[in-house]
C-alpha cells in the first residue's frame, strides 16, 4: 500500500466521520449482540463446568435396585481410568423443626466426590450434625445451630429385619451449602409428605447405621480436565460407563446371591408351612364332616324309631279304644234293654200300684162296709134290746120301724159286702189283705231288681268311663313323650344343618386362606423372580436433572443470538453498500484521475476497503467486548434465580469473535468490494465526467391512476423519490423496524415477566397462606379447624383443600403436577381464580363433568379440551378424566378437580391436607408472626407458607429485566440514529443540488425540510408499522426460547408496549429530523450554481 | 426611478483570515422590461452580483433596491419570499429534479407560487408540447434548459435571472435558448438578466453591463438590441 494513499485513506476517515462512526455503530450492535448471546451458552458452561471441577463432582454414579456395597466399590475402583469412587446413602425424609415439617432429600457427605460449597457456618464435625441448603432455612425461617428432627421408616434390610436408617434423628444444623448435584430448584419428588422434596440436606455417615450404599459416585481419570458439555468428555465418561456396566453382570450376580439365599428359602418355608396348614386343616375339616353326618344318622334313626313307637301306640291306642267303645255300645245296649225291662217292670208297677190301690180302696170299702155293718149290727141289737125294753108299742113298732131301717141298711150293706165279694171272689181273690201283700211285695221285689239292674249298669258306665279315662291318660303321656322325643330330635337336626353351615363356611374360609395364600407365595416367588437379578444403574451427569435443565436452558439463549443480531447485520450491510457507494461516487473524479496516473483496481479500491475494515474491526472490537462483558452476566443473572451456580465466569471466545467478526466483514467489506468493482471497471475517462444522475423513473403508482391522480404534487415527489432510492428505502424500513422492535420486544419481555407474578399471585392465587395440616380433615373436623382459624384477627377466609402431587400419563412426560381439590367447589374462585388467559371475565367453576388444567401444562402435553387424559394419583392410583377447560396460569402446573368426580374415578373419599387462608394486608413481620403462632397448633398444622414468599423471589428478575429493557433500548436508539442519520446523509449529499435548487425556487426552509423529511417520515411510519409486528414475532420468540417449562410468561404483549415502542422510535426520528433540519438550513444555494463535478 | 438599482454594493468572502472582495462597490441601474447581458471575465463578480440580485446571498454593505424595495435589508425568510414571488432563476446546469417530469418540475415551481401561470401552456411556449412527460434524463441538454426557462417564467417572476444558459450547449441549442429568452422578454415584458463572460451576445441586449475586478464598469444602453438570429459568435 502506497503511504499516500493510506494518508488519504485516514484524511477520509477523518473528513467522513459521521459516516464512519455510524458504519462502526452497527457493527458494533451487530457484533455485540450476537456474541454476547452467543457467549452467555459457552459461558454459562464453562461456570458450570468450573463449578464441578471445584467440586469433583461424579462424572458417573451406579445405583442398584437391591442397593450397592463396599464390594460393589472395591470392584468399580479396579475398572479401568476410574479415579475417585465413594458410595453414599441417599433417602426422602421427613424433617420437622420445631413445629414445621418438611420434605428433605437426605445424603451422606461424600468428602472426595460430590463436594459440598460451604455458604456459611461449618462442616459437621460429628454424627450429631447436619448441613443443610441455604433453602432450608431462609424457607423455614431458622438458623445455623437449630436442632432439626429427622423422620425416616425403618427399611428392612437382607435378613428381612427392620433396621433404622439413621442413628442419630436429632441433630443440629452447624452450616449451610450448595450441592452441585441439585443446582436447579428442582428436588424431585416423593412419597412422602405433600409429595414434593423442599430441600436437601447432608449427615455425615458416621450417622448412617445401613451397611449398604443407595449410590456409588465416580469420577473418571482425566475428564476433570475436559468441558463437562463437551463431547470428548462424554467419550471419555462413556468408556467407563461401557466398562462398569461390563462388570455390572458379575457385580449383581454377587449382589443377588446375598439376596437370593433368605428370599428364597423364606419362600420355602411357607411353601412347606403352607402345605402343613392346608393338611391340617383339612383333616379338621373332614373330622367336622364325618362328625355331622354321625349326627345326621343318629338323627335319623332317632326319627324312625319314635316313628315306630307313635304307630305302635297309635295302634295299641286304637285297638284300646275299639274295645273301650265295644264295651261302651255293649253296655248302652244292656242299657237300652234294661231300660226296656225297666219301663215294663214300672208299666207292670204301675198296673199292680193300681190294683193295689184298687183293692185297698175295696178293701177299704169292704172295711168301711163291714164297720158300718158292724155299727148297724150294734145299733139293731140296741134297738132290739129297747124294743123289748119298749113300753109302748109306738115305741116299739118305732124302734121295730128302726130296727126295720137298719137291717135294710143292714141288708144293703151285706149286698154290697156280698158284691164286693163276689168281685173278688171272681178276682180269684180270697184274702185280700194277702193279696195286697202279696201284690206289695211284688211291687218292692221289682222295684228292687230295678234298683239293683240299673245300680249294676251305672257301675259298668263307671267301670268304661274310668277306662276311658286310663286310656287317653296313658295316650297322652305316651304321645307326649314322643313329642319330646321328636322335638329334641328336631333340635339335633336343627343343629346339625348349622354345623353344616358352619362347615361350609368353615370350607370356604378355608379355600379363600389357601387361596390367599397361595397367590401370596406366588407373588412372593413372582417378585423374587423379579427381583431375581438386581439391576445396575450407571448414569452420567445427563441424568441430572439441574445439569441437564441447565445446559438445556443455556442452548436456548444461545439460539437467540442467530435471531437478534439479524437485524443489526443487514442494515450494516445496507450502510455500507450506501455508504461506501456514495463515497466512491462522491469521489469518481479523484478514482478516476488515480486510475489515470496508474494506480491499479486494487490500489485505489484499498482505501475503501481499509475504510469500511477500519470501521467494521473497531465497531467488533468494541461490541465484542462490550458483548461478551455485559450480555452472559445478564442472561447469567436472570437464570441464577433457578439456578444456583456461582457466577458467570466471562470470557473472551474467540470462536465467537471470529464468527462475529467474519460476519460483519462480510458485510460491510463485502459491500464495499461490490460497490468498488461496480465503479471501477469503468474507463478513466468515463470516471473523470461526472456520473450521469440516476434517471428518474415512473413508479409503479402512477400505473394506478386513480390513485395517482388524486396525490398532491408533493406526495408525488415523495412517492418517486421513495421508489428511486430501493437500497436506502429497504435500509431504512429495515433499521426503524428493528428499533420498533427492539423496543416492542423489550417492553414486551418486561410485561410478560411483570405481569407473571402479579397475575400469579394476585388474580389467579387470591389466598396468603397455605398452611398443611399434619393429618388429612373431614367435614367436621375440618369445619372445627377453619373456625378455629377464623378466629383469628388475620385470617379472613379460609379453604379445605386437598394439594397432591399427580402424574399425567403421556408421552412418557416428567412433569411435576399439583393436583388441587378444593372442599367446596364454590368457594374456590375466592382462592384461586380459574378463568380464560384470553378472557379473564370468562370464569371457570369445577363441576364433575371434568378436571381444569393449566395453561402451560395442556400446551407442553399437547392437551385440549375435550381430551381423555390418564392421571395418576399420589397413591399410584390410575383413572382417566375429562379436560373440560384449560385455565390460565403462570407458575407450576395445576388440575383441578371437583371432590365429587375425585371420589368418584378413585373410589375413595378425598380429604383436605390443606388449607388455604386469605389474610388481612400484612407486613412481612406480622406474616411471621402469624406464621409462629399458627405452627404452634402443633396436633393439626405442620407447616405455613405465604405466597409472598414467592413474590420477592422475582422482584431479582425483574430488575435485571430492567437492565435487558435498557439494553434493548440503547440498541434500538442506536439502529434507529444510526440508519435514519445515514438516510439523512445520503439525501443531503446526494441531493444537495435539487435541495439548494429547490431553495433557490423560493421553498422556504419548512418546505425543504418536509419535502425531505416527508420521505424519512413514510420510511419510518412503515418501519413502525412493520416493526410492531416484528416487536410481536420477537417477543414470541424470545419468550418460547427462554421460557422453563414451569413458567409461562403472559404472551400477551401489552398495548402500552406498542405504544412505547412508537413513541420512543418517533422520539429518535425526530431527533434524527432535528439535525435534518438544521443540516438542511445549512445547505448553501450557491452549491446549485456549481456544475456537477 | 429605476426598476433596479445597486448602489455601492460590496460583498466580502473571508477565508480565514484572507477576505476577499468579491464586488466592490458596485452600482448600475435597470429598467423594467429591458433584457440585460452581464459580461465580464471569470471572478469578474458577475455571478455574485447575481447571486444578490437574486436573493440567494446578502450584500456586505450597500443597498439593492428592486422595485422600490431595499432587498439588502431583507432577513432571511423575507429573501426566500422574494425569491418565490419575485424571481425566475435559469442556471447553467439547468438544475432540473431528475425524479420529476419536465411538467412536474414546472409544476414544482408553481405550486409555491402566488399567481403562477399555468405549467402547459408555458411549456407549450417553450416548445415542450410533446415532451411535457418525460423525465430530465430523457431530453436533450437545450430541451431541459427549455424545461429550466419554463420553470423559471412559470412562476411569473419580476425578474428573470439566468447564469450562463448557454454555458452547457452546444451553438445552436443556446442560440435557441437566447431566443427564448429574448421572446420571453419581449412578448411578456419581463426584466431578463442574463450573465455571460462571452460578450458577442452583447448586442441582443437593451442594456450591457460590464463586470471587471468586482465592479460594473461599464454600462451600456443599447437602443436597437440585433435580434438573436442576427448575431454570430
Amino acid at each position: 500500500m502506497k503511504k499516500a494513499l493510506f494518508k488519504d485513506g485516514i484524511k477520509e476517515i477523518k473528513n467522513s466521520y459521521k459516516r464512519f462512526l455510524s458504519l462502526l455503530l452497527i457493527v458494533l450492535l451487530g457484533v455485540g449482540f450476537f456474541a454476547g448471546i452467543k457467549a452467555a451458552s459457552p459461558d454459562m458452561k464453562k461456570t458450570l463446568d468450573q463449578y464441578f471441577d471445584e467440586l469433583s463432582v461424579m462424572d458417573l454414579q451406579v445405583i442398584s435396585t437391591m442397593g450397592l456395597t463396599d464390594e460393589d466399590i472395591d470392584s468399580i475402583k479396579n475398572v479401568s481410568n476410574v479415579d475417585i469412587v465413594q458410595g453414599s446413602y441417599q433417602t426422602d425424609a421427613l424433617v420437622s423443626i420445631e413445629e414445621e415439617e418438611v420434605v428433605v432429600k437426605l445424603e451422606t457427605i461424600t468428602d472426595d466426590i460430590n463436594k459440598l460449597k460451604l455458604i456459611d457456618g461449618r462442616m459437621p464435625t460429628n454424627k450429631k450434625e447436619c448441613v443443610v441448603e441455604s433453602n432450608f432455612l431462609l424457607g423455614t425461617n431458622h438458623k445455623i445451630g437449630d436442632k432439626i428432627e429427622i423422620k425416616i421408616d425403618d427399611i428392612t434390610n437382607e435378613e428381612g429385619e427392620k433396621q433404622k436408617v439413621l442413628k442419630n434423628y436429632e441433630v443440629t444444623i452447624v452450616g449451610t451449602v450448595d450441592s452441585p448435584l441439585y443446582i436447579s430448584t428442582d428436588r424431585g419428588s416423593t412419597k412422602l409428605g405433600s409429595g414434593i422434596i423442599d430441600y436437601y440436606i447432608y449427615v455425615p455417615k458416621e450417622n448412617i447405621n445401613v451397611e449398604m450404599y443407595t449410590n456409588i459416585y465416580l469420577t473418571v481419570s482425566g475428564a476433570k480436565d475436559l468441558h463437562t458439555c463437551e463431547d470428548e468428555y462424554k467419550e471419555s465418561v462413556d468408556a467407563v460407563q461401557d466398562a462398569l456396566e461390563g462388570i455390572a453382570e458379575e457385580r449383581q450376580e454377587a449382589r443377588y446371591n446375598q439376596f437370593w439365599g433368605s428370599a428364597n428359602e423364606k419362600i420355602i418355608d411357607a411353601e412347606k408351612e403352607l402345605e402343613e396348614e392346608k393338611s391340617k386343616a383339612e383333616k379338621e375339616l373332614e373330622d367336622a364332616e364325618k362328625e355331622l353326618n354321625d349326627a345326621e344318622k343318629q338323627i335319623e334313626d332317632g326319627k324312625a324309631e319314635i316313628a315306630a313307637n307313635r304307630s305302635e301306640a297309635n295302634a295299641k291306642f286304637n285297638s284300646a279304644e275299639k274295645e273301650l267303645e265295644d264295651a261302651e255300645a255293649e253296655l248302652s245296649k244292656k242299657e237300652e234293654e234294661f231300660n226296656t225291662t225297666k219301663k215294663q217292670v214300672q208299666t207292670q208297677i204301675k198296673e199292680y200300684e193300681a190294683n193295689l190301690s184298687t183293692l185297698k180302696q175295696t178293701e177299704k170299702q169292704l172295711n168301711n162296709a163291714n164297720k158300718n155293718l158292724n155299727v148297724l149290727n150294734n145299733q139293731i141289737q140296741e134297738l132290739n134290746n129297747a124294743l123289748e125294753n119298749a113300753e109302748s108299742e109306738d115305741e116299739k113298732n118305732k124302734i121295730q120301724e128302726q130296727i126295720d131301717e137298719l137291717n135294710v141298711e143292714k141288708q144293703k150293706i151285706q149286698i154290697t159286702i156280698s158284691i164286693i165279694e163276689s168281685e173278688l171272689q171272681k178276682q180269684g181273690i180270697t184274702n185280700i189283705k194277702e193279696t195286697i201283700k202279696t201284690i206289695q211285695d211284688g211291687i218292692n221285689k221289682a222295684n228292687e231288681e230295678l234298683e239293683e239292674g240299673s245300680k249294676q249298669l251305672e257301675e259298668a258306665r263307671e267301670q268304661i268311663n274310668e277306662n276311658k279315662e286310663n286310656l287317653n291318660d296313658t295316650k297322652n303321656s305316651t304321645y307326649y313323650q314322643l313329642n319330646i322325643a321328636e322335638n329334641k330330635l328336631l333340635d339335633s337336626e336343627k343343629e346339625l344343618e348349622e354345623g353344616k353351615k358352619e362347615l361350609e363356611d368353615a370350607r370356604k374360609e378355608y379355600n379363600e386362606k389357601i387361596e390367599e395364600a397361595e397367590q401370596k407365595l406366588l407373588d412372593a416367588k413372582e417378585d423374587l423372580k423379579e427381583i431375581q437379578r438386581p439391576e445396575w444403574y450407571v448414569l452420567d451427569r445427563e441424568q441430572n436433572v439441574g445439569y441437564v435443565s441447565y445446559v438445556q436452558d443455556t442452548d436456548r439463549v444461545a439460539s437467540l443470538a442467530e435471531v437478534f443480531p439479524i437485524v443489526f447485520f443487514l442494515v450494516a450491510a445496507l450502510i455500507s453498500l450506501t455508504s461506501m457507494a456514495r463515497m466512491v461516487e462522491e469521489q469518481r473524479v479523484q478514482i478516476g484521475t488515480l486510475k489515470a496516473l496508474g494506480y491499479s483496481k486494487r490500489q485505489i479500491s484499498a482505501k475503501y476497503i481499509i475504510y469500511a475494515s477500519l470501521a467494521t474491526i473497531l465497531g467488533g472490537g468494541i461490541g465484542l467486548i462490550i458483548g461478551f462483558n455485559l450480555l452472559p452476566k445478564i442472561v447469567a443473572d436472570m437464570y441464577s434465580m433457578v439456578y444456583s451456580v456461582p457466577t458467570v465466569i466471562l470470557e473472551f471466545n474467540f470462536d465467537i469473535a471470529l464468527m462475529g467478526m467474519s460476519a460483519a466483514i462480510l458485510c460491510t467489506v463485502g459491500a464495499t468490494i461490490y460497490t468498488c468493482i461496480k465503479e471501477l471497471r469503468h474507463n478513466p475517462a468515463t470516471l473523470m465526467r461526472p456520473k450521469a444522475p440516476k434517471p428518474g423513473k415512473r413508479v409503479i403508482l402512477e400505473k394506478i391512476p386513480f390513485i395517482w391522480k388524486n396525490l398532491k404534487f408533493t406526495s408525488k415527489v415523495t412517492a418517486r423519490n421513495l421508489f428511486r432510492y430501493k437500497k436506502r428505502f429497504l435500509m431504512t424500513i429495515i433499521g426503524v423496524c428493528g428499533c420498533t422492535a427492539l423496543i416492542v420486544a423489550g417492553f414486551g419481555l418486561r410485561d410478560a415477566i411483570a405481569n407473571m407474578i402479579p397475575n400469579q399471585f394476585g388474580e389467579i392465587d387470591k389466598y396468603n397462606i397455605n398452611i398443611s395440616l399434619k393429618e388429612d380433615k373431614y367435614e367436621e373436623e375440618l369445619e372445627k379447624l377453619e373456625t378455629e382459624l377464623l378466629e383469628k384477627d388475620e385470617i379472613t377466609e379460609t379453604l379445605g383443600t386437598n394439594i397432591q402431587s399427580i402424574k399425567i400419563i403421556k408421552n412418557d412426560n416428567n412433569q411435576n403436577i399439583q393436583l388441587i381439590v378444593p372442599s367446596d367447589v364454590n368457594k374456590l374462585e375466592e382462592f384461586i381464580s380459574l378463568r380464560n388467559r384470553k378472557n379473564i371475565e370468562e370464569k371457570y367453576v369445577l363441576d364433575n363433568s371434568g378436571i381444569i388444567i393449566s395453561e402451560k401444562l395442556a400446551n407442553l402435553l399437547d392437551i385440549k379440551i375435550g381430551d381423555i387424559i390418564t392421571i395418576e394419583n399420589s397413591d399410584g392410583d390410575r383413572a382417566d378424566v375429562n379436560v373440560s377447560k384449560i385455565t390460565e396460569n403462570y407458575l407450576m402446573h395445576y388440575i383441578y378437580m371437583s371432590p365429587e368426580l375425585y371420589n368418584e374415578i378413585f373410589d375413595t373419599r378425598i380429604e383436605s391436607n390443606v388449607i388455604l387462608a386469605k389474610t388481612i394486608e400484612l407486613s412481612k413481620e406480622d406474616e411471621n408472626k402469624l406464621g409462629k403462632e399458627l405452627l404452634k397448633d402443633t396436633d393439626n398444622i405442620s407447616g405455613v407458607s405465604f405466597t409472598s414468599a414467592s413474590e420477592d423471589m422475582f422482584t431479582t428478575v425483574m430488575d435485571n429485566m430492567d437492565t435487558v429493557v435498557w439494553i434493548l433500548i440503547i440498541a434500538a436508539g442506536l439502529l434507529a440514529l444510526v440508519v435514519l442519520y445515514n438516510l439523512l446523509n445520503a439525501n443531503i449529499s446526494e441531493r444537495i443540488r435539487e435541495l439548494a435548487t429547490i431553495k433557490v425556487l423560493g421553498f422556504y426552509d419548512r418546505e425543504v425540510y418536509s419535502y425531505i423529511a416527508r420521505e424519512t417520515i413514510i420510511l419510518t411510519i412503515i418501519g413502525i408499522i412493520i416493526g410492531l409486528l416484528g416487536g410481536y414475532f420477537l417477543t414470541m420468540y424470545i419468550l418460547k426460547t427462554c421460557e422453563l417449562d414451569i413458567t409461562m410468561f403472559d404472551p400477551e404483549v401489552k398495548l402500552l408496549s406498542y405504544i412505547l415502542g412508537i413513541v420512543i422510535t418517533v422520539f429518535f426520528a425526530i431527533i434524527v429530523n432535528i439535525v435534518t433540519y438544521f443540516s438542511l438550513k445549512k445547505i448553501d444555494m450557491i452549491e446549485s450554481l456549481k456544475s456537477v463535478e | 426611478m429605476a426598476y433596479i438599482e445597486f448602489k455601492n454594493v460590496i460583498k466580502e468572502y473571508k477565508m480565514g483570515e484572507v477576505s476577499i472582495k468579491a464586488l466592490d462597490k458596485t452600482n448600475f441601474q435597470i429598467e423594467k422590461g429591458e433584457l440585460v447581458v452581464i459580461v465580464g471575465p471569470s471572478g469578474a463578480g458577475k455571478t455574485t452580483a447575481l447571486n444578490i440580485l437574486g436573493g440567494m446571498d446578502s450584500v456586505t454593505s450597500g443597498n439593492v433596491l428592486i422595485d422600490n424595495k431595499d432587498i439588502s435589508k431583507f432577513n432571511k425568510k423575507q429573501l426566500t419570499k422574494y425569491r418565490r414571488e419575485d424571481i425566475g432563476f435559469v442556471f447553467q446546469f439547468y438544475n432540473l429534479v431528475q425524479n420529476l417530469t419536465a411538467l412536474e418540475n414546472v409544476e414544482l415551481a408553481t405550486q409555491i407560487c402566488k399567481h403562477p401561470l399555468d405549467p402547459k401552456q408555458i411549456l407549450n411556449k417553450v416548445g415542450l408540447k410533446n415532451r411535457m412527460k418525460n423525465f430530465p434524463s430523457q431530453l436533450s441538454g437545450g430541451e431541459q434548459q427549455r424545461v429550466a426557462i419554463a420553470r423559471a417564467i412559470a412562476k411569473n417572476p419580476k425578474l428573470l435571472l439566468c447564469d450562463e444558459p448557454t454555458g452547457a450547449l452546444d451553438y445552436k441549442t443556446g442560440k435557441q435558448i437566447l431566443k427564448l429568452l429574448q421572446d420571453t422578454c419581449r412578448k411578456e415584458n419581463m426584466t431578463v438578466i442574463i450573465i455571460t463572460h462571452n460578450s458577442a451576445l452583447t448586442p441582443m441586449a437593451d442594456r450591457v453591463i460590464h463586470f471587471k475586478n468586482g465592479t460594473a464598469f461599464n454600462i451600456e444602453k443599447n437602443e436597437n438590441p440585433t435580434p438573436i438570429e442576427q448575431i454570430e459568435w
